[in-house]
């Protein structure tokens, strides 16, 4: 497989000469020789200037395009390769190899290159996350792609490295990413979006969705609009406690239901409450009075077991979008229901989690990260935290490898096809197998920030799980939770805030050894 | 056959009362009620003081969450700035240490 690495160079002037021959020397250094860099010029740039190789062809024009350089080389995958930016040594090698079976595209994690040659600020990007590059152009210039595909792109239209990141990934039967630093950029802002580039993106592919400016600078938020509202069966196991919740003592089971009852502007909704036959009464009878005829109750008389209670609970749902729910939670922004629905409605949407809340409005969900144990993504964080730079992991809709159950929505079909939560699991990580038993049946688990809700879990509970319960995780889980697909190998074990593993040297510092 | 009940047609309603037992009635419920405690408004009163006190721990809960998150943000932040500088002292003392020995053979080269 040889790889057409292209660069286009629309200036003249000494600056793009000198970022131009940094580039060639990159390319230059690369282990293999599979690779050819087709290099389209303005035809008043002095060649001779320019170091010549092999494998280098330089295309002249009054005004060069990347059409050009693509007619100019056969090779099997393109890179473009931006003036000034570099490719790390082996670069070109890993990216072919990365094109395996159905794979048409790949990208690569890339740090920022500095004027004295030293590498620094690297971006670690997930694995392909669709929902993710609609919100953010994570991947930037470091995508590689089948020839065949770019030559469907009308590349004289692209707009923006997001614009061409969005097509390329929507054509490709599979996208891959390298978790190694291949591509060195210079300086440039990490996060951009292309508004009008995700709104011709979500035309092409069928979102009905308007596209909004996001909380975070260089992000956008998709507002999905809903063809039709399904029934939301709403399932709610509980025993019926009472909390102090905000110092006022209080029926859990009721303020969660009355939440949404009062706030909810999805109005297309059930409640299968799934109680233990000792709930007291007069939480039911409330139940009865908030809810109405939208009350369907389910007597649970069997020793406690969260799973079974949900997939009782899910029989006896009319609905076909399950929206699984805590007592201990209270709905916060109205549309939170109708952005879960939006979401979910996703052929390939596995579980859609919220944003939840503690009670005192610091994070307590933020989608799972898998780091060799299952944790909250920056918990305890502030609740309107956009997530730790560069890529704010809670400033936008992502695919994560699971979410908590405290609040989440599926589709019937999802839930049996994966046979509903794990009765081996009655009381801990339920949520998290539920998760990557979806994920290991290619679905994709979601989780948004425009969704929120308390959640009035203890913050100073340790909670209490059980060796047995860890070793049956293990057992069915072990690789992914070691290798979370949506976070990165290079991120410390054990934390969930995105913090740099200790012993990366700084790329390019070994050159300066004066020894 | 089923007898039905009227809880307001029972032999006491049945009775017609006077107005003095009426009035004597009713300041011999003000006098209980300002014996036991509060009456219906004071109870309107409580629960507003109620929702009120709600509010505000609600505010105050926030406020301090606030505050802890930011902690919790600022020393992420912190161990993401001792990680990057223990990166650099790691990688720069080799070579900070070489152009020691390099300064040094310039300064005896000067010397002599």
């Amino acid at each position: 497989m040889i790889v057409d690495i292209v660069t286009l160079v629309t200036n003249d002037d000494e600056a793009t000469v000198d970022a131009l021959d940094a580039t060639i020397r990159s390319v230059d250094d690369q282990s293999c020789d599979r690779w050819r860099h087709i290099i389209v010029v303005d035809h008043l740039l002095d060649l001779g200037q320019l170091a010549q190789h092999e494998h280098r062809t330089f295309v002249t024009s009054e005004t060069p395009t990347l059409a050009d350089a693509l007619d100019s080389g056969d090779g099997s995958v393109v890179v473009f390769l931006t003036v000034g930016d570099e490719l790390e040594r082996g670069a070109a090698q890993s990216l072919a190899e990365a094109f395996t079976d159905d794979v048409d595209a790949v990208y690569a994690d890339h740090d920022v290159l500095l004027a004295d040659a030293v590498y620094v600020d690297p971006v670690y990007k997930p694995d392909f996350s669709p929902e993710r590059l609609r919100a953010h152009d994570y991947i930037g210039p470091t995508v590689a792609a089948r020839r065949n595909l770019i030559d469907e792109i009308a590349l004289d239209s692209i707009t923006s490295d997001h614009d061409l990141n969005l097509r390329i990934t929507e054509r490709a039967r599979s996208v891959g990413h390298v978790s190694s630093t291949l591509f060195h950029l210079r300086r440039r802002p990490v996060l951009s979006a292309d508004t009008s580039a995700v709104e011709r993106h979500c035309a092409r592919i069928g979102i009905d969705a308007d596209v909004a400016a996001g909380d975070q600078r260089g992000c956008v938020r998709v507002v999905r609009r809903l063809a039709e509202r399904p029934l939301v069966s709403v399932i709610i196991p509980t025993r019926g406690s009472s909390a102090r919740v905000w110092g006022v003592q209080t029926s859990l089971v009721n303020a969660a239901v009355e939440s949404i009852v009062e706030r909810s502007i999805y109005r297309e909704l059930e409640f299968v409450v799934v109680y233990d036959t000792g709930t007291p009464e007069h939480v039911l009878d409330e139940l009865e009075r908030v809810a109405g005829d939208r009350l369907r109750l389910v007597d649970f008389d069997a020793p406690f077991n969260f799973s079974e209670k949900v997939n009782i609970g899910s029989v006896h749902a009319r609905g076909d979008h399950l929206l699984l729910l805590n007592d201990d939670t209270q709905l916060i922004d109205p549309a939170s229901i109708e952005v879960l629905v939006g979401l979910c409605d996703a052929p390939d949407a596995g579980l859609v989690g919220a944003k939840l809340l503690y009670e005192d409005g610091t994070l307590q969900h933020g989608g799972h990260v898998y780091a060799e144990v299952p944790l909250h993504a920056c918990a305890g964080w502030p609740g309107d935290s956009p997530g730790p730079a560069p890529l704010y992991p809670l400033a936008v809709e992502r695919e994560c490898a699971g979410v908590t159950a405290a609040v989440a929505i599926i589709t019937r079909d999802a839930f049996e096809h994966v046979g509903g939560m794990c009765t081996d699991l009655p009381v801990n990580f339920n949520d998290v197998d539920l998760s990557l038993k979806l994920l290991a049946e290619g679905y994709r688990n979601l989780w948004t920030p425009s969704a929120t809700w308390y959640h009035f879990e203890s913050r100073t509970r340790v909670r209490g799980s059980e060796q047995w319960e860890v070793d049956l995780l293990l057992d069915r889980w072990q690789p992914t939770l070691s290798r979370d697909p949506y976070y990165h190998a290079n991120f410390v074990s054990g934390r969930s805030d995105w913090s740099e593993r200790i012993g990366r040297p700084i790329a390019g510092f070994d050159e300066l050894d004066l020894d | 056959m089923t007898v039905g009940h009227d809880r307001y047609n029972s032999p006491m309603a049945a009775d017609p009362i006077e107005s003095d037992d009426l009035d004597a009635l009713r300041a011999e419920i003000r006098r209980l009620r300002d014996l036991v405690g509060p009456s219906e408004d004071s109870y309107q009163q409580l629960k507003l003081d109620l929702l009120g006190a709600r509010d505000a721990a609600i505010g105050a809960t926030a406020s301090a969450g606030a505050q802890r998150g930011r902690v919790i943000e600022l020393e992420s932040e912190l161990q993401r700035t001792r990680h990057l500088n223990g990166l650099v002292l790691r990688t720069i003392a080799p070579a900070a240490k070489g152009l020691r020995g390099v300064m040094r053979a310039v300064r005896a080269s000067a010397n002599t």
